[in-house]
């Protein structure tokens, strides 16, 4: 077994250098134009205007997964009991074998002030998902699997100061299959559990112009039993470790560059900490570089960072229609910039080579909610994002 | 006769309801043309290259399959049951003992030609063929120094069973994967392994990969 490896001298100068760079864009974020500290609430969250949702019709197509129809639908504060809910439905539409179901729901609160519960479900089917292996030096060659399975999430957390202080503990339960050493389908029903602690010191929950986020994520020791099932399968090689524990540090500064335009900067590192046996590849994480397929670049250490251009236009106008009940804000158009890479080592090597995504995209503000549409490139090609939420 | 209605009397109220539903229109009719424009301009990985087979064939050079030592060898999944044969030339390779499949080590037999540089390794794997045989070519690839030649390939024997090919080369050493479906869930995995010189195309591989079948 090895523990993590000695730290170079670069790393361990830009450890002691991340608090001034944190407080630094806390300053910057933070002072904003009128100078408040913490900036203050553009609008309360908590009294976001009921019944307001978003029922879109969509086709898609998903590099290595297919061309597929459905509808994205997100709803906030339904029947105003504070409660936020969303769904999806898809299937293919062509030769692709995908069904898609999931729905969530957020802010279900139990009558202890401050606390409250998110809940997610999901069950997938995509008939040709193509993966990559984890790895620094990971191959630009597609793994297929046949995706089957069924997600589940239970969060609760605890919010403070119109929800810039929030804590929150997720115990999710897997039940599929993952890939041994040898890339054979095993059968896998398995628990993970992780800690959040985020600091929100923005002008507004949904889409921020001004302030600064710091968040913290470490993954936990989880149940093997709970009211979503029991664990049953071999720990995989090919998903995450569980003997280690990933950290997940980040930093955004948003930043209103004129009165119509935004600059949101995040900042990201991660890494996996604990003994593994020599030459295992840990997965500890993957930056989330637009311009790549979703993990394409894993590793045990990581770095992410990316800015975003986001121009307002505002359009305060009522829609009534079938797909869509509320005030649809503004329209944006985003222009952005990410580099990232990952490593086996805390070193200068989280530096070299740095993979580039870059890309634009359009977002429609329906109060509480954000839709967003991203084309990115990179250079193993373009990704496609229709989604509910900024990056960051 | 139908009576046409003048176009003063419905023009207002089109007018009337036009700043909403325009709107909506344009960014539904802006996200799907997206979307589709990202479908047809190909963005998806779907149908990026011909799926159909291409023949293993008879194989190229000498020497020659004998027909006469030709020795049948069954596939044999971990529970010791037989789920298909396959064939090879016994006066070109020699079987390599190997120990009883095990879910760690699913290996069930070996061919070798020392003087030829070649060697065949026999693997049973579970779930679609294309699966185990990419991710082991990515593995090779990511932490042998392997280069992955191509983007893989599909196969056909002459029993007409599909195999996924991926090839793969180290500076003399030359790996070719090929990997089947058999019975239900279970399948075979050939790996061919030639050095300093590439004779994975020589007849005797082609026999041993023709002549698999359940």
């Amino acid at each position: 077994m090895t523990g993590p490896p000695a730290r170079c001298p670069l790393v361990v100068l830009l450890a002691a250098l991340l608090p001034a760079l944190l407080a630094a864009l806390l300053l910057l974020g933070t002072a904003g134009p009128a100078g408040a500290f913490p900036p203050e609430r553009r609008r309360s969250y908590e009294q976001r205007t009921p019944n307001e949702y978003l029922a879109l019709p969509a086709v898609a197509s998903l590099p290595g997964i297919g061309v597929f129809a459905g509808i994205i639908a997100s709803a906030s504060n339904v029947a105003d009991t504070g409660v936020d809910a969303a769904g999806t439905v898809a299937e293919s539409i062509d030769k692709s074998d995908i069904s898609v179901r999931a729905a969530a729901l957020r802010d279900v609160t139990v009558g202890v002030p401050h606390l409250s519960f998110d809940y997610q479900y999901a069950d997938i089917r995509l008939g040709n998902l193509e993966t990559f292996l984890p790895g620094r030096n990971s191959p630009n060659f597609t793994i297929p699997i046949t995706a089957r399975f069924k997600f589940q999430l239970l969060r609760p957390i605890v919010r403070f100061w119109e929800r810039r202080i929030e804590v929150s503990y997720t115990l999710a339960f897997f039940k599929g299959f993952d890939l041994s050493t040898s890339g054979n389908e095993e059968p896998l029903r398995s628990h993970s559990a992780s800690a959040n602690v985020l600091l929100d010191l923005t002008d507004d929950v949904v889409d921020p112009h001004v302030g600064t986020r710091l968040q913290f994520n470490t993954t936990l020791p989880a149940p093997h039993k709970s009211i979503f099932g029991e664990d049953a399968g071999a720990t995989s090689t090919f998903g995450r470790n569980h003997e280690v524990r990933v950290h997940n540090y980040g930093a955004t500064l948003y930043w209103p560059l004129t009165r119509r335009t935004v600059l949101a900067w995040n900042n990201e590192y991660f890494e996996a900490v604990g003994s593994v046996p020599p030459g295992t590849v840990v997965r500890g994480g993957s930056p989330p570089l637009r311009g790549y397929p979703a993990n394409r670049w894993s590793d045990r250490y990581g770095v992410f960072s990316g800015a975003e251009a986001r121009y307002i236009y505002p359009l305060g106008r009522h829609l009534d229609i079938l797909i869509a009940h509320g005030v649809l804000e503004a329209l944006q158009v985003a222009l952005f910039y990410e580099v990232g890479q990952v490593s086996p080592d805390p070193n200068h090597s989280l530096f070299d080579h740095l993979h580039q995504s870059y890309g634009a995209g359009m977002r429609a503000l329906f109060e509480a909610i954000v839709l967003r549409f991203d084309l990115a490139n990179s250079d193993e090609g373009v990704q496609t994002h229709l989604t509910i939420g900024h990056a960051f | 006769m139908r009576s046409e209605r003048p176009p003063s009397a419905r023009l207002p109220r089109l007018r009337r309801a036009s700043p909403v539903l325009r709107l909506a229109a344009r960014l539904a009719a802006l996200l799907v043309a997206l979307a589709l424009g990202m479908a047809l301009a190909g963005c998806g990985a779907l149908g990026k290259k011909d799926e159909t087979p291409t023949p293993f064939g008879p194989g190229a050079g000498v020497p020659p399959v004998d027909a006469a030592s030709t020795t049948p060898l069954s596939i044999v999944a971990l529970d010791s049951t037989s789920i298909g044969t396959l064939s090879y030339d016994a006066a070109y390779f020699t079987p390599v003992p190997v120990p009883p499949p095990t879910p760690a080590n699913t290996q069930f037999a070996a061919l070798t030609n020392a003087a030829a540089g070649l060697g065949l390794q026999f693997q049973i794997i579970f779930g679609r063929p294309d699966t185990p045989c990419r991710f082991q070519a990515a593995l090779a690839a990511r932490d042998l120094g392997f280069t992955i030649l191509g983007d893989g390939d599909k196969r056909i024997n002459d029993q007409g069973l599909e195999f996924d090919e991926v090839l793969l080369v180290r500076g003399p050493e030359h790996w070719r994967l090929d990997c089947a479906q058999l019975v239900g869930n279970v399948g075979i995995e050939v790996l061919s392994i030639s050095s300093p010189t590439d004779v994975l195309g020589t007849p005797q591989v082609h026999y041993v990969l023709n002549s698999i079948h359940p």
